[in-house]
């Protein structure tokens, strides 16, 4: 079958410490390199709430899987997904990008990267100082968008008041 | 009904703001407090971008980043 990138995002249950989330990570990266795919990087986007309970939880820690991969694999994982527990929810798509597969095969970081990320974080935090004069540069784009936004939200206020009216000309 | 000047697109005007399901803050401009897709005679943001933006909230919202529906509890 031919290789496809995707992305794969996979929701896991919260309660699980940083441990869990490597054992996680090490076993989908098993299940991809027994079928010859190649986890090109691995993120983690922390414990985050959900916008709605998924069995009975209101809040998941994300995973996100960024795969070379073919239709097999995929449905191998998804069907793993299923079985597995801890996971609540998954959503895995393809991606149409125009990079080389070849390429990204080749600077695949395989899931290390999400060991990587932690370090990297760190030095941000410590460059936050700096960025902070760039950030006031900045501020008249913010206030548009809030601005913007304003005007959205009052628009639609009145919208949702007419509920199923139909369309109004404005 | 009150004239309201034709807005511009604001992603055609800004080529650096992505729209991706991974980056729901962008998104969140585009749903009413309840949920629903801002439709683009609103919002007026142009077709192409409008396709891509319900395409990409239908995807955060599969994964939770996205409320398909707010209630007041």
């Amino acid at each position: 079958m031919e290789k496809r990138h995707y992305e794969m995002t996979v929701i896991i249950k919260p309660e699980g410490d940083s441990d869990a989330t490597k054992q996680f990570a090490e076993r989908v990266d098993g299940i991809v390199n027994d079928f010859n795919g190649k986890v090109v990087e691995l993120q983690s986007w922390g414990e985050r709430k959900l916008a709605y309970e998924i069995k009975k939880n209101l809040k998941g820690n994300y995973l996100f899987f960024d795969l070379i991969a073919d239709g097999n694999l995929i449905a191998e994982l998804e069907r793993n997904f299923n079985i597995w527990e801890n996971v609540l929810k998954f959503m895995s798509i393809r991606v149409d990008k125009k990079e080389d597969i070849n390429e990204l095969m080749e600077n695949a970081k395989g899931i290390a990267s999400l060991f990587e990320k932690h370090e990297k974080k760190q030095v941000v935090e410590a460059d936050d100082e700096k960025k902070e004069t760039s950030v006031e540069a900045d501020k008249p784009a913010v206030d548009d968008v809030r601005k913007y936004n304003e005007e959205l939200q009052k628009t639609l206020r009145v919208e949702d008041d007419k509920e199923d009216e139909e369309d109004v000309e404005l | 009904m009150i004239y309201r000047r034709r807005k511009v697109c604001r992603f055609c005007i800004n080529k650096d703001q992505t729209i991706d399901y991974k980056k729901p803050e962008v998104l969140m401009n585009h749903i009413t407090e309840r949920g629903k897709i801002i439709p683009r005679r609103i919002s007026g943001v142009c077709a192409k971008h409008q396709r891509m933006l319900s395409r990409e909230i239908k995807r955060a919202r599969t994964i939770a980043l996205l409320p398909f529906t707010v209630t007041g509890k």
